[in-house]
């Protein structure tokens, strides 16, 4: 008979994995008996199913074993803990503590020479702009072309500092620290006063920086005299003050005083300027503990020494006329620093301000040249560079 | 089930306990253990030692990597088996696994064997293949014929009858229903039966 005659053959692989009803079972379990094709069929499957059972196994080759675990001996050490005996550790550990110890020392001297925005961020803007305005309109250091001749001084600078801390019971009060010393260093130098006023008072309220300044000569080493003997030597600063700097005759003895906090008299600029740049030094103390007693020479002579320093703009304006409005402003606070007749330094702490000053000026009409206004971009693009930590620092120059 | 370990089960279960410590001692005892059975499982369902061999050694680095998923809800041989069945998965998918077979097949057609075949069923057609073969002719002829089947009936085929799984065992490792293995296996038998006709 041909193996291919019967119409169950198919049903077969179904039937023998279980897959038919009870029913079709039973009927194709009936064809069976009767069926020799579906019956030789049957035991073909079977004798396939016996085959595949006795398939040989075969032996893994031998070195199976050594791959698998020498593969994971590799893994292991790969990701085992740190050998710390190994070359590559010791090397690794050093270039890691070669990084901290870079990382330190450029932060180091970095923060020894920038400004702390955050300082001047503790007080609102309208309390800086309004104690600047107050501290530009009052502070009027005497300074006439006579006694410049008479005592070789070509400028006087004055430096007074603002601590604008949150006090606890009251917020929005600002703690003023003003100088209550002056310190005068370097008089071999002609054409040089270099002053700086040190100490502090403390008030709640907001009162002339004249008022809160009391300045004397320094002694002869510089020495910077503690707090209370500061206070106690007010009436005596005074009268120094008085009988050593003239009253002023004219406008161009302006001096501005500028309002830094107490940190930033001791960290910023600690370069000293080059020969070709406008004389604004200061003499700023060391941050080591004892300085009181220190001679002389532990004080370094410090200005804006950053290269953008050097940049001038030149503004359509009179240089009286930016100065009434830089007393009026209650929208940037700023650091005017006289130089000349028709130059002043411009000093802003934070990029925000920087983009507003430069906006006044394109309001106001006194905008500079195209030349000039790339200038800014120069100065905002290169402080954006220095991590915008220090000042937006540059000459002003006025056309009128 | 065919993967019976020469090790008890309780020694079985110290030995994974100390390979998810990392302990590679451990491991190699259970590598003596299961080596031949995954080797040849993975060579019964690819058909190709060299290939079975490096798919063997991913096995069991697999297995070490993956030791502390091992709970022990199923045996030891359930976790090797399902991994052993998704490598060759993976070694089935490559291109040139498929490329290879590819190959192999059209290379078939020249065989000798085959030729000789063709040539002894056309010569004599009529007498039993049983009456010519001996049980090792037949298994040879399975086994060259076993690669020609689809991977899917192969491996299910393997898993069934060579190590001798239960349905739920084999719809465990393949993740399938039972119902799907019943069916698949009925379809392989009748392709592998359409193969091994003239032999049997």
């Amino acid at each position: 008979m041909n193996t291919k005659d019967c119409k169950f053959l198919n049903t077969i692989p179904e039937y023998l994995e279980g897959l038919l009803t009870s029913q079709e079972r039973t009927d194709f379990e009936e064809h069976l008996k009767s069926c020799v094709v579906c019956n030789d069929a049957v035991e073909r499957y079977k004798s396939l199913e016996m085959l595949l059972s006795k398939l040989p196994e075969k032996n893994a080759p031998e070195e199976l074993k050594s791959r698998v675990l020498s593969k994971l001996k590799s893994e292991k050490i790969k990701k085992s803990p740190i050998n710390i005996f190994s070359y590559p550790f010791f090397v690794k550990m050093g270039e890691i503590a070669a990084v901290f110890l870079l990382v330190f020392v450029g932060w180091h001297f970095y923060s020894q020479r920038l400004i702390q925005p955050a300082q001047i961020k503790k007080a609102t803007l309208a309390q800086k702009s309004q104690y600047l305005r107050r501290e530009i309109r009052a502070e009027k250091i005497p300074s006439t072309e006579e006694s410049i001749a008479k005592d070789e001084v070509s400028e006087n600078r004055i430096a007074g500092k603002l601590i604008t801390e949150k006090q606890a019971s009251s917020p929005e009060e600002i703690k003023f620290e003003e100088d209550s010393k002056l310190k005068k260093v370097d008089k071999e130098k002609p054409g040089e006063k270099i002053i700086e006023r040190k100490g502090e008072s403390e008030r709640k309220e907001i009162k002339p920086i004249t008022d809160q300044i009391q300045v004397s000569p320094l002694p002869a080493q510089g020495n910077v005299i503690g707090e209370k003997q500061a206070v106690s030597e007010v009436a005596e600063v005074q009268k120094s003050l008085a009988s050593a700097i003239p009253e002023p005759t004219s406008e161009k003895s302006e001096l501005i005083v500028q309002s830094v906090s107490k940190e930033k008299m001791q960290t910023e600029y600690p370069k000293v300027p080059p020969a070709s740049q406008p004389s604004v030094y200061r003499v700023q103390e060391k941050k080591s503990s004892g300085y009181e007693n220190a001679p002389i020479d532990k004080y370094r002579r410090t200005s804006y020494s950053d290269s953008l320093s050097n940049l001038i703009i030149t503004a359509n304006v009179s240089k009286n006329e930016f100065l009434e409005w830089a007393r009026q402003t209650r929208e940037i606070l700023m650091r005017v620093d006289d130089i000349d007749e028709q130059t002043l330094r411009i000093s802003i702490y934070s990029e925000n301000e920087f983009e507003r000053f430069e906006k006044i000026l394109t309001e106001k009409g006194w905008s500079v040249s195209a030349e000039n206004i790339s200038l800014l971009a120069e100065i905002k693009n290169a402080k954006m560079v220095s991590a915008g930590k220090t000042i937006f620092s540059f000459i002003i120059k006025f056309n009128k | 089930m065919s993967f019976i370990s020469k090790i008890s089960p309780e020694d079985e279960k110290i030995l994974i306990g100390r390979c998810k410590k990392g302990d590679l001692t451990a491991f190699s005892e259970l590598i003596d253990s299961y080596q031949n059975k995954v080797f040849s499982l993975a060579f019964r369902l690819i058909g190709n030692e060299d290939d079975a061999e490096d798919i063997s050694q991913e096995i069991f680095v697999k297995f070490f990597r993956t030791v502390n998923l091992f709970k022990g809800e199923s045996s030891l041989a359930t976790w090797l088996y399902r991994i052993t069945v998704n490598e060759v998965k993976n070694f089935w998918k490559s291109k040139t696994m498929r490329n290879s077979l590819k190959t192999k097949s059209i290379d078939s057609l020249s065989d000798p064997e085959d030729e000789n075949i063709a040539k002894v069923q056309f010569a004599d057609p009529t007498p039993s293949p049983r009456d010519i073969a001996s049980e090792n002719e037949l298994l040879s002829h399975l086994e060259r014929l076993m690669k020609k089947i689809s991977d899917e009936f192969r491996e299910i085929l393997i898993l069934r009858f060579k190590e001798n799984l239960s349905y739920e065992e084999i719809a465990s490792i393949l993740n399938i229903n039972i119902g799907t293995v019943k069916s698949r296996l009925a379809r392989a038998r009748i392709e592998l039966k359409s193969l091994m006709e003239p032999y049997l």
